[in-house]
């Protein structure tokens, strides 16, 4: 079966602002795919050219076997899609916003939306422009749920939902995926690709710069160590140490950054006079390090 | 199923909905205006030997240029009065502000994403818009006619029927030539604020060039570039209807809903 997307070389440009340069992207049937970068890298434009919203300016782009503009309604009919900004008609009531969008589809189970929107805990009787931010993305998640599309494409899908919603999202993603259908998200924060994905895209100044699986992505991201010993600790310690960086001691502190996993660091502080270690969850940045950070020479 | 269920089941019908506050606005305000002014008629006409003396002292010019024929018929006043400028403003800017928001000004909002992640074409989506548009100013029509009806009973405007009603048919057109530029202009550039502009300064524009051509000799062969020049340039309810006239303004409107479909169809989408 072909990849649920592909890309050749598919490029757009807006004048002189950047939007993305030749990405070539491969997400297979049946995974979750995160495409991460920060934000203005590109996530965004690939994903609407995926949708047809936009027009690539080189390179081409097949979705479920599908050419977006040639075969748009086709395609789109096994789509669900979440823009970053779900657009809503203010003056209406949810229920009837999204009765209006299954019509567009030629119509839904509505028990699936009364399903869906209990589960993300979004009530259908509520006016659409009374909503925050939060429950307004749970509109847009159920209508890019409500027809049980084939792909999902979903642009920084957790954005403005509290951490128990997100957490049945990610359920809901889970579930998807296991009957089948495949998801491709963005998201500017690692944890939460991490919590879903098989797979992760890193974009960055739109090219796309690393594909891994998540495993591999977290073998090479940097994590912060800050370790408290009870005495001005020697670097000397870390002699050995492969994938140390930025290694300094200030006080009784010493903190550096580790590249991928710290077992071999944590035996190494260990052998001084440890009395607190915390490491930190690396961040977008700490990705980004992990795939291009020089090597600091070893301390010692 | 929700209230108002008809209204979700697509494009043209929501799009129709969601013109229903501005719809009852202007409507009152058609029915009040129109109401108001015919009221006054019985006094003109009463006083008819009067006013035509006024109207004697009038330079020729400025009556040709306003539009005043004759204050005392039915026909006359509702032409100088109505349909030689509120009534057209009235329509335009109705007309304008719709077909600018109609793809442009949601666009702009966002709110064509989500509308256009559905299986729908560009093409079909823009040519709903457009319906809804027409439907619209249809329905402002028809209270416009509805009300010069009752009016007419009430203070025997002594109308004819098939005048009023090609009046009235040129009005909606004239409205839907402007609005359909609108739509085309947003569906161009995805801009509320330019569709709005070009869309004014092509309707004022064609408003003055028609004035200036009736009152300017050397004007007269510029005249049929302008598109007034086919709504008020044989008024129907003085002198019948104008089947050229009509066939324009419905032609120009019919092209330029081609433009907004197929440019619509060719471009990026904006962002919110």
């Amino acid at each position: 079966m072909e990849p649920a997307i592909l890309t050749r070389g598919l490029t757009k440009r807006y004048g002189k602002a950047r939007g993305i340069e030749s990405v070539d992207l491969e997400v297979r049937r049946g995974e979750v795919f995160g495409l991460l970068g920060p934000n203005g890298a590109g996530k965004t434009t690939t994903i609407r050219i995926l949708l047809d919203m936009l027009r690539p300016s080189a390179g081409e782009a097949s979705v479920l076997g599908l050419d977006p503009r040639r075969d748009g309604p086709s395609l789109r009919a096994r789509v669900g899609y979440l823009p970053g900004e779900p657009g809503l008609a203010e003056r209406m009531g949810v229920g009837d916003q999204l009765r209006y969008f299954a019509n567009l589809r030629g119509g839904v189970e509505w028990a699936r939306v009364e399903a869906l929107a209990q589960r993300l805990d979004l009530d259908l009787a509520r006016e659409v422009r009374a909503l925050s931010r939060g429950n307004k993305q749970k509109v847009g998640l159920v209508q890019a749920f409500m027809h049980e599309p084939d792909l999902l494409v979903l642009d920084e899908p957790t954005s403005g939902l509290d951490p128990l919603i997100q957490q049945r999202f990610n359920a809901l993603v889970r579930e998807t995926a296991k009957r089948g259908a495949t998801v491709f998200l963005s998201s500017h924060v690692l944890p939460e690709v991490e919590a879903l994905c098989d797979r992760v895209g890193i974009i960055r100044e739109g090219r796309l710069v690393a594909v891994e699986t998540m495993e591999g992505l977290k073998a090479r991201a940097l994590r912060r160590v800050d370790a408290r010993f009870a005495t001005p600790p020697d670097l000397a310690l870390l002699r050995d140490v492969p994938g140390v960086l930025e290694a300094r001691v200030e006080g009784n502190h010493l903190r550096c950054a580790v590249r991928g996993e710290t077992g071999a660091l944590v035996k190494a502080l260990a052998r001084g006079d440890l009395v607190d270690l915390r490491v930190r969850d690396p961040t977008l940045e700490d990705v980004f390090l992990g795939f291009y950070g020089e090597e600091e020479p070893h301390a010692a | 199923m929700p209230r108002e269920g008809l209204f979700l089941r697509n494009v043209a019908l929501k799009s129709l909905r969601d013109q229903r506050r501005a719809l009852v606005g202007f409507s009152i305000g058609i029915v009040i205006y129109v109401g108001f002014l015919a009221a006054f008629f019985p006094t003109v006409r009463d006083q008819a030997a009067k006013f035509d003396q006024i109207l004697d002292a009038y330079p020729p010019a400025l009556k040709t240029a306003f539009g005043i024929d004759s204050l005392t018929t039915g026909a006359g006043y509702l032409h100088a009065e109505l349909f030689s400028a509120m009534l057209p403003i009235l329509f335009l800017v109705y007309a304008i502000g719709r077909g600018s928001d109609l793809i442009a000004g949601e666009e702009e909002r966002g709110q064509l994403e989500l509308v256009l992640a559905t299986p729908l074409t560009r093409r079909a989506a823009a040519l709903q818009k457009a319906l809804a548009l027409g439907a619209g100013l249809l329905v402002l029509g028809l209270v416009l006619f509805a009300t010069l009806l009752v009016a007419d009973l009430a203070v025997g405007l002594d109308l004819s029927l098939v005048r009023l009603a090609a009046e009235v048919a040129s009005l909606v057109l004239l409205a839907a030539a402007c609005g359909a530029l609108a739509l085309a202009a947003g569906a161009l550039r995805g801009r509320r604020g330019l569709a709005i502009a070009v869309a004014t300064a092509v309707a004022a524009g064609a408003y003055v060039l028609d004035l200036v051509s009736k009152l300017v000799e050397g004007a007269r062969p510029l005249r049929w570039a302008s598109l007034f020049s086919y709504y008020d340039g044989s008024p129907a309810i003085l002198h019948g209807p104008d089947w050229a006239g009509l066939a324009v303004l419905a032609g120009v409107a019919v092209a330029l809903v081609g433009v907004a479909v197929a440019a619509f169809d060719r471009r990026d989408l904006g962002r919110a």
